[in-house]
C-alpha cells in the first residue's frame, strides 16, 4: 500500500480523481438542496489528497509558498462555499474575487519582495495581482456553464505540470497535475449531462491553487516565463473556442452535448500546448539520473 | 604581526598536547573563513545503489577560537544555497527548486555554533543551529583541530585548519520530497581553513 500511495502517477492523478469524483457523487445526492454547493469541497478534498500525499501535511505558519498555497486554497474554498450559502450578490462576489486575488498573491510574494519597500516590489508584483483577480474573475464568469470553468482549469493544470516538470521542480508538477485530476473528477458528474450548477467552492478554491502554483513557478523556480505567458493565453482562447464549439456542436443533443466540452477543451489546449513547447525546448537536454 | 602566543600555541598542538590547553590565559581570536581551502560536502544514499556526493561551492563564514581554550570558541557559516553541486546540471537545477534546497525562497544556509566540547587532545564535538529552509535544527559535529601556523605565502597571516563530519536528517527541515528513494539522513564532511 505504501508503495502504491508513493507512486507519483497514483498521487497525482488516480488518488485526486477517485477522491473528488467520488465525494462530488456522494456530497451531491445526500446534500440535498445544498448539494451542488457542498460538492464543491470535494473538488478541494481531491487536491488536498494529493498534496499530503506529494509534500505531506504543511505546517503552521507556513515556511514557503509551497505551504502558502495550501492555506490560500482552503480559504479560497471556504469563502467559495460561503458565498454560495448566502447567496452573495455578484457585487459581493466581485469585492471578495479582488481583494482575496490581492491578499494572496501579496503573501505569496513576500519571500520575494520587501513589502516595506513598495518602490522595489509594486511594478513587478502589479501583473501578477492583475493575473490574480483577472483569472479568479474569468472562472466566475464562465461559473454558469457547467463544464467551460473545469475544462479550462483542467488544461491550465495539465499545461502547470508539464512546464514545471521541464523546470525541474517535480513537486509543482506533481500538484499541478493532481489539480487537473480533482477538476476532472469533480467536473466528470456533468458529463455529457448536467447535474449540478459549478460550486464557487471549486471553482475559486481550484483557481487559487492554479494561481498559486503559477506564482510560485514564476518567482522561485527557473521555469521559463514564455511558458507561463503562454499558458495564461489559454483564457484568452476560451471566448473564441467556445463560439467554434457552439457553431459546430451545439448542445442541444445527446452528441453535441457529450462531444462539445471535449472539443473545447482541446481548441483551448492549443496555447497550453505552445507552452510545453516552450518549456521543452528551453530545457536543457535530459540525460535523467 | 604574528603574535608570538599564537605561534607557541600552535607549537603545542602540532606536538599533540592536549587541544592547546595551556596554563596561560589567553582570549578568543576572530578568523576569517577561506572559501578558497574551506569545502562542505555531503553525502546521500540514492536509492541504495549508491551513496551520491555533492558540495556548496560558496559560502563565508568566522571562528573566534583561543588555542587555549578552545571550548570558549565559536564558528558560524553562512552557504550559498544556489551554489550545490553534483557534478550534473540537470540535478543541480533539481536540488535548486522546491523540491530539495528551494533556493529561491531560501538561498542561504547558515551554521552557528552554540556549544564546543572538547573530547581529545586535538578533537571535539561543535554543536550548533542548522538553518536550512527556514527551520532551525540543532546539528553535532565531530571536529578534529588539523593545525594553527603562520601562512607560509601571506607575510604576518596566521591560518588554522579543522576536519569535521557530521549527520542530520533532511527531513527534520522540511525537506521530505522523494524520501522513498533519497535517501533522509545526509553525512555532512568539511574542511575548513581560516585565517587573520
Amino acid at each position: 500500500m505504501e508503495a502504491l500511495l508513493s507512486d507519483p502517477r497514483i498521487q497525482s492523478a488516480a488518488a485526486p480523481f477517485v477522491v473528488a469524483a467520488l465525494l462530488t457523487g456522494i456530497f451531491l445526492y445526500l446534500g440535498g438542496i445544498r448539494g451542488p454547493v457542498i460538492a464543491g469541497l470535494a473538488l478541494l478534498i481531491g487536491f488536498f489528497a494529493a498534496y499530503w500525499l506529494v509534500l505531506g501535511p504543511p505546517p503552521w505558519p507556513p515556511r514557503g509558498a509551497s505551504h502558502k498555497i495550501a492555506y490560500i486554497v482552503l480559504a479560497a474554498g471556504v469563502l467559495g462555499f460561503l458565498l454560495d450559502l448566502a447567496r452573495t450578490p455578484p457585487l459581493g462576489v466581485r469585492i471578495v474575487v479582488i481583494a482575496g486575488g490581492i491578499g494572496a498573491a501579496l503573501w505569496l510574494m513576500g519571500a520575494r519582495f520587501d513589502l516595506n519597500d513598495p518602490i522595489t516590489w509594486l511594478w513587478p508584483a502589479l501583473p501578477i495581482v492583475l493575473i490574480w483577480i483577472a483569472v479568479l474573475g474569468r472562472l466566475e464568469a464562465r461559473g454558469d456553464d457547467p463544464l467551460a470553468a473545469p475544462a479550462l482549469l483542467v488544461v491550465v493544470a495539465v499545461g502547470a505540470s508539464l512546464v514545471a516538470l521541464y523546470s525541474r521542480s517535480a513537486s509543482i508538477a506533481q500538484l499541478a497535475g493532481a489539480l487537473g485530476a480533482a477538476t476532472a473528477g469533480y467536473a466528470f458528474w456533468n458529463w455529457p449531462t448536467e447535474r449540478m450548477e459549478l460550486a464557487r467552492a471549486a471553482l475559486f478554491g481550484a483557481g487559487a491553487a492554479w494561481l498559486g502554483l503559477m506564482t510560485q513557478l514564476a518567482l522561485f523556480t527557473r521555469a521559463e516565463m514564455w511558458a507561463l505567458v503562454a499558458l495564461l493565453v489559454v483564457f484568452l482562447a476560451d471566448q473564441p473556442a467556445a463560439r467554434v464549439v457552439a457553431r459546430f456542436l451545439p448542445t442541444g443533443n445527446w452528441f453535441g452535448r457529450a462531444v462539445g466540452p471535449l472539443a473545447h477543451g482541446a481548441l483551448v489546449a492549443i496555447p497550453a500546448a505552445a507552452a510545453v513547447v516552450i518549456a521543452q525546448a528551453l530545457a536543457p537536454s535530459g540525460s535523467g539520473y | 604581526m604574528i603574535d608570538p602566543k599564537r605561534i607557541s600555541a600552535t607549537a603545542l598542538c602540532l606536538t599533540g598536547a592536549a587541544m592547546c590547553i595551556s596554563p596561560a590565559a589567553a582570549e578568543n581570536a576572530t578568523y576569517e573563513v577561506d572559501p578558497g581551502h574551506t569545502s562542505l560536502y555531503f553525502k546521500v544514499d540514492h536509492l541504495g545503489f549508491s551513496q551520491t556526493f555533492g558540495r556548496f561551492n560558496t559560502m563565508a563564514g568566522s571562528l573566534e577560537f583561543d588555542p587555549d581554550d578552545p571550548a570558549s570558541g565559536s564558528f558560524n557559516l553562512t552557504i550559498d544555497a544556489n551554489s550545490v553541486d553534483t557534478n550534473h546540471q540537470e540535478r543541480d537545477d533539481h536540488l535548486r527548486s522546491p523540491d530539495f534546497f528551494n533556493t529561491g525562497e531560501f538561498p542561504e544556509i547558515t551554521f552557528a555554533s552554540t556549544a564546543i566540547e572538547v573530547t581529545g587532545d586535538n578533537t571535539g564535538t561543535v554543536t550548533g543551529d542548522f538553518t536550512m529552509l527556514g527551520v532551525t535544527q540543532p546539528v553535532s559535529m565531530d571536529v578534529t583541530f588539523n593545525t594553527m601556523a603562520p601562512y607560509p605565502f601571506v607575510e604576518g597571516q596566521t591560518r588554522i585548519g579543522f576536519s569535521a563530519t557530521g549527520s542530520l536528517n533532511r527531513g527534520d527541515f522540511g525537506m521530505t520530497y522523494g524520501s522513498d528513494g533519497i535517501g533522509n539522513d545526509i553525512t555532512l564532511f568539511v574542511e575548513v581553513e581560516a585565517f587573520r
